[in-house]
């Protein structure tokens, strides 16, 4: 009897349903089951890994694009992607792009947003009426759905604008490309918006202070409720809305200067609300902080952690004690930096307390770092304007 | 088993189709009813469903629930296309709203079933590619597996884990955020 009802108990009805059925199941889980769902079989790994059902599945960060420069190979700078969990596995992405057909024209990718990447393309010359002038033109891509888009020239020129993205798939599936028009002294005077539901470019002027200028590299920018956030060079975080209508300018908590003067945060999203987080080159610990609220710039300390928590799994961690943060996980507490001589990938656990090494991206790298996040619904035309 | 179409007089006068099960019972139901599926819609506009449409795949126990379902959701079509001319908009939100309720309701004491039923309501409902019934069982089941181990859903559904020891350890270094 005790036989038989054993027996009873492994038949087993889920064994009935197909793959697909399973993955129709699946897809309604949120990101942080599925990921723990690969531990359960192999058969269920290889389903949540699979190229064709990602597709079904929610995504989450799935890895950073960076550069190297290596004076002694060709080409000298080249572009990498890394996976940052499935690091023994093939990556989604390639790095190169190459399903924009002139992928060879990109220079730089400038910036990514909720799946969405932006880049510069070379300067081209375009013959107009009576002269010739040399322009970059801007890419809007989607390496998940190898989508993109060439945005209309914007006017720059060869000018290296400081330019961002601006994409919220959660409330809407158009995007919007910020560029910062700046004056000989480097402040910003106005902002050319580009809506991809108009498709043009509008300016509108500043309406910060005269004196607010941004960072032009290594920083990133966020887009949240409806605003860009980006840190400018005088202790501040300025924000301006999709339209160019609403212009905010905060100060940033925990203001210090050291040796070479002030060296911007990180800024980003914790946990669905904008974050600062200090970093430093000169062995400053991390406090994360959340803003509570635009209009009093309340500021509240979530987390402090000591940099040699941060750096004491990297190789030689006394001689290279410096980190600098890349993003904030969207769908837990984890914090991903780089730290030491030899770029190590790290990733802090801000519950656990718990630092620990990713990978190692090699003394090469340049100082930006791009997270991605897949994004699987189509958005774009393969269109050039 | 009564066939299903018999208590409902005004429906009688609309078409009727025969849904045969996998144990050959025959269920008489509207054509406003097996249009919910997909499936039973396209040999309808085919035109291969005289003398019945034969379901091999479904039990006539599951097929009784499948149609209870679609009854319910054909009504709750049918009543909106109705009502949208007759009552004002505010009335029609309120009536709307009342309806919507409802059907939450009946929705949700149709999932109270055991596994082994939900999944083959799962299978039938992909078969007769209803999505209204497919979206609402895999949202059961998602739910129910949602804040799950791997080692409790091996134990729910009799999963051998063949991982080896190493492959595992290597997934949860990789996806350590997920567990906490």
């Amino acid at each position: 009897m005790a036989k038989r009802s054993k027996k009873k108990k492994r038949n087993n009805p889920a064994a009935s349903l197909t793959d697909d059925l399973i993955v129709e199941i699946l897809s309604r889980l949120p990101v942080k089951s599925l990921c723990r769902f690969k531990c359960v079989s192999r058969h269920w790994r290889a389903l949540i890994s699979h190229p064709e059902h990602r597709k079904k599945l929610p995504q989450t960060l799935a890895g950073v694009f960076y550069r190297s420069r290596d004076n002694t190979r060709f080409p000298q700078v080249t572009r990498h992607f890394s996976n940052v969990w499935e690091i023994g596995m093939r990556t989604l992405v390639r790095p190169s792009l190459s399903f924009f057909p002139r992928y060879e024209s990109i220079s730089l990718i400038l910036d990514s947003c909720n799946g969405l990447l932006l880049c510069r393309l070379r300067s081209v010359t375009e013959i107009s009426s009576s002269s010739h002038i040399a322009s970059f033109r801007y890419l809007v891509c989607n390496p998940a759905t190898k989508s993109w888009v060439v945005l209309p020239n914007s006017g720059c020129g060869s000018n290296l604008r400081i330019t961002r993205l601006g994409f919220d798939p959660a409330v809407s599936l158009r995007f919007h490309v910020f560029e910062f028009i700046e004056n000989e002294g480097e402040d910003v005077v106005g902002v050319q918006i580009y809506s991809s539901k108009t498709g043009t470019w509008s300016y509108k002027e500043s309406e910060w202070d005269s004196e607010t200028s941004l960072f032009y590299d290594g920083t990133r920018s966020v887009f949240l409720n409806g605003l860009l956030h980006l840190v400018v060079v005088h202790s501040g975080v300025v924000a301006v809305d999709v339209e160019g209508k609403t212009w905010w300018k905060l100060t940033v908590p925990d203001y210090r200067i050291d040796g070479d003067g002030w060296q911007p945060g990180f800024l980003g999203q914790y946990q669905g609300q904008l974050c600062y987080i200090n970093e430093c080159d000169y062995e400053n610990d991390l406090s994360i902080w959340v803003l509570q609220d635009y209009a009093t710039d309340d500021w509240i300390l979530k987390h402090h952690v000591s940099i040699q928590r941060l750096c004491e799994k990297v190789m030689n961690p006394y001689r290279s004690r410096f980190y600098h943060v890349i993003t904030v996980h969207p769908d837990s507490n984890l914090i991903l930096y780089i730290a030491g001589q030899e770029n190590t990938l790290m990733a802090y656990h801000v519950g656990r307390e718990e630092a620990w090494v990713i990978k190692n991206l090699g003394s090469k790298c340049q100082p930006q770092y791009i997270p991605y996040t897949p994004f699987y619904t189509e958005s774009l035309t393969n269109t050039h304007s | 088993m009564a066939s299903a179409g018999s208590g409902d007089e005004k429906a009688a006068a609309a078409a009727m189709i025969t849904l045969i099960s996998s144990d050959n019972e025959k269920f008489e139901v509207t054509e406003a009813t097996a249009t919910l599926s997909q499936t039973i819609r396209h040999m309808i506009e085919d035109g291969c469903t005289d003398g019945g449409v034969p379901l091999p795949n479904v039990t006539s126990k599951i097929l009784a629930r499948v149609i209870e379902y679609c009854k319910k959701h054909a009504t709750a079509a049918a009543g909106e296309e109705g009502s949208s001319s007759s009552f004002s908009d505010a009335a029609f939100l309120e009536v709307d709203r009342a309806f919507l309720e409802e059907l939450e309701e009946f929705d949700d004491a149709f999932l109270e079933v055991d596994r082994a039923t939900l999944f083959d309501l799962i299978l039938a409902a992909n078969y007769l590619d209803i999505k209204g019934l497919l979206n609402l069982t895999c949202q059961k089941v998602a739910d129910s597996v949602k804040g799950k181990t791997p080692e409790q859903i091996r134990e729910m559904y009799n999963i051998v884990n063949d991982l080896t020891p190493e492959e595992e350890a290597e997934i949860r270094r990789e996806t350590q955020w997920a567990f906490e």
